[in-house]
């Protein structure tokens, strides 16, 4: 019921009098109202449901023919070369390389002690290097040259120079 | 609200109109918050859109009137004739009779009348009270030719 609004005596006995008045009887039920609805709103789930089916079914379709069609030509710009991966090798123990055969060059070999000692040095490092023994008294300017004292050349310069032969002197 | 349609149709067509209202309404995921405002909106838009689409005329509305059943059933306990109501309102503008329709028989307040028509609450109530006095000065007119 509407709010009463504020009318006066003559006003509010109209509006009560023509209230009393029964509109006509319509031709509405109320059960056919029901049924109507509800065959729209079937009606509605069926297109929901027809339009989802039909959506699905067009991609099934398209994803059937993608995948059997002839695959598409690759863009060359796009190519990637594939490498076989290389299996590393096993690790292996690393084996020391034996020592080279000492070599000893009979040419380098000084007769000398000290240019001995320090050719063998040279070539196979601090463990060539004898045991401290007392090293016998020398002459500390006697390099083991047994030149010959009465040539009347001076002395080479250099221990491997061989001064020339005069000749046999035997 | 069929009468509020029959404003516009003849029954048949109200009836229709009103049918088709309730199952709009029905197929609302949302309800409305003011479901009897939005069934007479629905029932006036679609009444105004079925008259435009057969493209019936309001002047009509007078021939039809003997052909149509009445507005009212006929009832000597109300104090009120009935057809003499029905001629009283059938003679009232459209709007003040969509107006008296919606505030009597519709029992709707003067807001959600004000937002069915698109007028100010206060037109409404001033216009209401206009349409009742137009309605008691033509019954009694009626009452007291000779003719009724």
């Amino acid at each position: 019921m509407s709010e009463p609004i504020p009318l006066n005596v003559e006003e509010r006995e109209l509006e009560t009098r023509l209230r009393r008045l029964v509109p006509a009887s319509h031709g509405l039920q109320r059960d056919h109202l029901m049924f109507q609805a509800g065959r729209r709103a079937r009606h509605r789930q069926l297109r929901v449901w027809q339009t989802l089916s039909t959506v699905l079914f067009v991609g099934s379709l398209t994803l059937g023919w993608l995948s059997l069609g002839p695959e598409p030509r690759p863009d060359p710009s796009l190519l990637v070369q594939v490498e076989p991966v290389v299996e590393p090798a096993p690790p292996v123990a690393h084996r020391r390389e034996p020592p080279p055969e000492r070599v000893v060059l009979a040419t380098v070999t000084h007769p000398s002690g000290y240019l001995r000692l320090r050719d063998l040095v040279l070539l196979e490092g601090a463990e060539a290097l004898p045991d401290a023994v007392a090293a016998p008294i020398t002459d500390p300017t006697d390099l083991g040259l047994n030149w010959p004292t009465d040539l009347p050349l001076a002395r080479p310069l250099f221990p491997s120079f061989r001064p020339p032969n005069y000749g046999d002197r035997s | 609200m069929v009468l509020y349609a029959r404003q516009w149709l003849d029954a048949g067509q109200a009836e229709d109109v009103v049918q088709e209202a309730f199952l709009r309404l029905m197929q609302q995921t949302n309800p409305p918050d003011q479901a009897k405002a939005w069934l007479y909106r629905a029932v006036r838009n679609l009444a105004l859109n079925r008259l435009r689409s057969i493209g019936r005329r309001r002047c009509r509305e007078e021939q039809l009137a003997d052909e149509t059943p009445a507005w009212f059933e006929s009832d000597p306990g109300v104090g009120i004739d009935a057809r003499q109501a029905e001629a009283a309102l059938r003679r009232l503008p459209a709007e003040e009779r969509e107006l008296v329709t919606l505030r009597i028989w519709g029992g709707l307040p003067l807001d959600q009348i004000a937002s069915i028509l698109g007028w100010s609450t206060a037109t409404v109530f001033r216009r209401y009270r206009n349409v009742l006095q137009q309605l008691r000065a033509e019954m009694e007119k009626s009452c007291l030719s000779p003719s009724h």
